[in-house]
């Protein structure tokens, strides 16, 4: 009874602990029927288990391996085919097998990982270790032109879901051995290996420390991609304002990390993480450097004033005619009465109605299948805007209030950064419709007051504004690349300058 | 990576500094100055921004001598406890009557100006919490937000006043002396408490970077904030007149309404809008110096958890001024006059303890 009651014990703990740092054994077919029950074979479909006899020697062998993430033909190549040709009985195996990358391991837990990450396994018979082949393959899609953030003057590669497709990115821009990418595994059941970056005589050290810390603090079993990841990295996790920036384009983190940033890469993710980013980064675009200084600059000045108007114009237009209509010239105030004679709604009213129809077509848009799309546009443009006005629904101008804030908000291209401006349109227009300009201004007021406050990875969030730091003065418009010298001085990076002493 | 939290740089000083005295000559005080000076009122900012060259220079003598050193441990050292603790207290009982009268003053100018219809409280009630807001993130946060806005705020300021002058008519300058040079010392003597700010200030003192940045700030605000209120002056005497000007109440906002730009004839509100973020930054740098000189009053060490407590208070007591003729003749004046001597003694009275004390012996003999 008594022994009956421990073979059980001990039965169930080989059945819970299974994957555990045990060793495995001399006997091949121990080994064997050991890791059939940890990947379940047969019924893991695409785990495959090849015996073979290994030629010369005569020993017995077996390979395993799950034949849709590794390189099939190189194992046929390289391993199967040799082992079982070799006619030299004193040949060690690791001599035979002809691919780049072998190791010896005897930890099931290890093994197992291994197999999951596209290594084949090779057991062989009274070897009290397995050889671990390097034989990963991965489907992905190939280098693709970036998709969000275009330009016209410049490279045209983006970052792919392959982490280390991506690295080799990063790795053609940046020909320097001090180039550092450490590997860190954040997630605890599917073991996701985040790539961590940065230039060692560059970066700041503590900078570094606190990034990698802030990983290795990370709890959790899964973490799918960078989009997560960042959500579970960032300091103020309520927010509206994002600390994080989020790039498909690795000429742009190829240039942070020479600036002294740290980025991120991760299989699955066709982006790169770059931290700290200040509100500044979300402005800034590559190709305002890839053009020439006052093309460049015409851009960003462009931007910020399509991000003024994308915030302000309806609600300024709300504030405006509920609260300061002295302001209107009587003309144009006396033609948006009579446009508004009509309409039964309030300013508020009327605007957030458009500004909500706006929202919904840009959603619709955004989810809509492909064959259907024009569809949007018709239903948008006509329903939304004719047909509204000449129901008496909105007024003209109210249509072209809102369309102006409405297009003016895709100048501004980071995804994150324009949530922020869409959002905060809509407190802007509440604050108006309240107390016209003074709400407004008291709303901003507030925001700025906010975003003062907040700090990415210990550097405030409007650096070099304020508080001030030495930088390149390239903050609201951007100088001549021969002015340019220092590094941002916020990262307190251990070169400031970009270029050799003796030039100042 | 981490700044030492708390200290702010010269140039968010400076910011503060400016907006906060500059601010003034949007408000009420010019007319205190048209009233006994006539004429001669642009002379009044140069004249007894002249004269408190002296209680300054004294002040940063004795912030110097103790560097690093909280302005309100200085008061008491110097003074003793009880002497400390009788003028911390007159000091706050003043900055909360300015700031009460002032903010009654503000919102008096919203709602006369702007905002017609709107209740009282609403409008005060908005001022508070935008200034409780920003006064509880603490001085950093605020020395920020004035650094960011100074340039906005003086493009505003500039044209608004050039404006003015370009516009006006110069020969109101005339007579050049107002009623004579001697009424024109004395009575730019007795308003030299409009500078008091920079006694106030000083609490900030170890606050700033370096003391140096602190003294550097000081004497470039100084110099800033004359010009700023000098022109301002000039410029409304320019456009309306002796006369006229020293019955206006706010001649700031009262210039603004003749400013047109090309077929917008009322664009006041867009200089509105600046003259509001200044106010907001002002009312948040005096709550943060009424809770900070309240912590040091009754040694609390966070002082920030009463700047609500102070608000709301605020909040009952200034609703109740809105008379503005009440304000502007019987409240203003009087705080003048109590706040002028202080100003021009106390820190004279400091610097010579000090001296009695032997500290500046002292400290000598230390750095040598």
């Amino acid at each position: 009874m008594v022994r009956m009651h421990r073979r059980s014990i001990k039965r169930k703990k080989s059945d819970t602990q299974l994957i555990n740092p045990e060793q495995i054994t001399s006997s091949l077919s121990v080994n064997v029927s050991r890791f059939k029950k940890i990947f379940s074979f047969p019924d893991n479909s695409d785990v495959t288990i090849r015996e073979i006899m290994i030629g010369g020697s005569n020993k017995k062998a077996a390979l395993l391996y799950i034949n849709t993430i590794t390189n099939i033909d190189e194992i046929n190549e390289r391993i199967i085919s040799p082992l079982l040709t070799n006619t030299d009985p004193l040949k060690q195996v690791q001599q035979i097998i002809a691919t780049q990358q072998i190791s010896t391991e005897t930890v099931i837990k290890k093994i197992a990982d291994a197999v999951n990450k596209g290594s084949c396994v090779l057991f062989i018979n009274e070897l009290k270790h397995a050889l671990i082949i390097d034989t990963p393959k991965f489907e992905s899609r190939s280098v693709e032109k970036t998709e969000n953030e275009n330009l016209v003057k410049g490279p045209k590669e983006a970052f792919t879901e392959n982490a280390s497709v991506n690295i080799s990115l990063v790795r053609k821009r940046i020909k320097n051995p001090q180039l550092i990418f450490e590997k860190i595994t954040v997630s605890k059941r599917s073991n996701d290996g985040i790539f961590f970056a940065y230039i060692k005589d560059l970066a700041n050290e503590e900078l570094v420390n606190h990034v990698r810390n802030k990983l290795n603090s990370i709890d959790t079993d899964s973490i799918q991609n960078l989009s997560i990841l960042e959500q579970y990295i960032e300091e103020r996790k309520l927010s509206l304002f994002p600390t994080i920036l989020y790039t498909e384009r690795p000429d742009r983190a190829a240039t942070l990390l020479e600036d002294g940033f740290v980025i991120l890469l991760m299989d699955n993710s066709p982006d790169a993480l770059i931290l700290p980013a200040t509100f500044w980064a979300f402005f800034h675009h590559p190709e305002d450097h890839y053009l020439r200084i006052s093309s460049g600059n015409f851009s960003r000045l462009i931007r910020i004033i399509a991000t003024f108007i994308a915030l302000f114009s309806s609600a300024t237009y709300v504030a405006v005619t509920s609260f300061h209509s002295e302001m209107v010239p009587p003309d144009l105030l006396l033609a948006i009465a009579a446009t508004r004679e009509k309409v039964p709604f309030t300013a508020l009213i009327e605007v957030i109605l458009m500004e909500l129809a706006f929202e919904l077509i840009r959603e619709a848009g955004l989810r809509v299948p492909t064959p259907v799309g024009p569809t949007i546009g018709i239903v948008g443009a006509l329903i939304l805007g004719e047909a509204a006005v000449q129901a008496n629904v909105v007024s003209p101008i109210v249509v072209i209030v809102v369309a102006l804030s409405g297009l003016t908000s895709f100048v501004i291209g980071n995804i994150s950064m324009n949530f922020t401006i869409r959002i905060s349109k809509f407190a802007m227009i509440i604050a108006a419709s309240i107390l016209g300009i003074y709400g407004m201004t008291a709303v901003f007021v507030i925001g700025i007051t906010y975003m003062v406050g907040i700090k990415s990875f210990g550097v405030p969030y409007l650096a070099p504004l304020s508080p001030h730091y030495k930088t390149s003065k390239g903050t609201i418009f951007r100088h001549l690349l021969t002015q340019e010298l220092f590094r941002p001085g916020y990262l307190k990076p251990k070169d400031m300058k970009k270029r050799s002493d003796d030039v100042t | 990576m981490i700044e030492p939290p708390g200290k702010i740089g010269i140039r968010e000083y400076i910011a503060i500094t400016v907006l906060i005295i500059g601010s003034k000559l949007a408000d009420d005080t010019p007319t205190l100055f048209y009233k006994d000076l006539a004429t001669a009122a642009w002379m009044a900012p140069i004249i007894n921004g002249l004269l408190s060259i002296i209680p300054i220079y004294f002040l940063l003598k004795v912030i110097t001598l103790y560097k690093g050193k909280p302005f309100i441990d200085i008061l008491y050292h110097l003074l003793g406890k009880i002497g400390g603790f009788l003028i911390l207290f007159y000091l706050f009982a003043v900055l909360t009557v300015l700031t009460i009268g002032n903010t009654a003053v503000y919102t008096n100018i919203i709602k006369d100006t702007y905002y017609i219809r709107t209740p009282t409280f609403a409008i005060l009630g908005v001022l508070l919490i935008v200034c409780t807001y920003i006064a509880k993130k603490g001085l950093e946060q605020i020395g920020s937000i004035s650094w960011i806005f100074l340039p906005y705020v003086t493009v505003a300021l500039i044209g608004a006043v050039g404006i003015g002058i370009a516009q006006g008519n110069f020969s109101f300058i005339h007579p050049i002396f107002g009623f004579g040079i001697k009424e024109l010392l004395v009575a730019s003597t007795v308003k030299g408490a409009v500078y008091i700010d920079f006694l106030f200030l000083c609490f900030f003192a170890s606050s700033i970077v370096s003391t140096n940045d602190f003294k550097k700030g000081t004497w470039i605000s100084l110099g800033i904030v004359i010009v700023e209120a000098s022109s301002a002056l000039l410029s409304f005497l320019l456009s309306f007149d002796y006369k006229t000007v020293s019955s206006l109440n706010y001649p700031y906002h009262e210039l603004l309404k003749y400013i047109r730009l090309g077929v917008f004839a009322n664009v006041e509100t867009i200089f509105f809008v600046f003259w509001l973020a200044v106010t907001f930054i002002r009312f948040s740098v005096y709550l943060y110096l009424i809770a900070l000189i309240f912590g040091g009053l009754f040694k609390i060490k966070h002082f920030e958890y009463s700047i609500p407590i102070f608000a709301t208070l605020f909040l009952f007591i200034s609703q109740n001024f809105q008379n503005s003729a009440y304000i502007l003749n019987v409240i203003r004046p009087n705080i003048l006059f109590l706040t002028t001597p202080i100003f021009l003694i106390l820190p004279i009275v400091l610097t010579m303890i000090a001296k009695i004390k032997g500290d500046f012996h002292h400290v000598q003999k230390d750095t040598t």
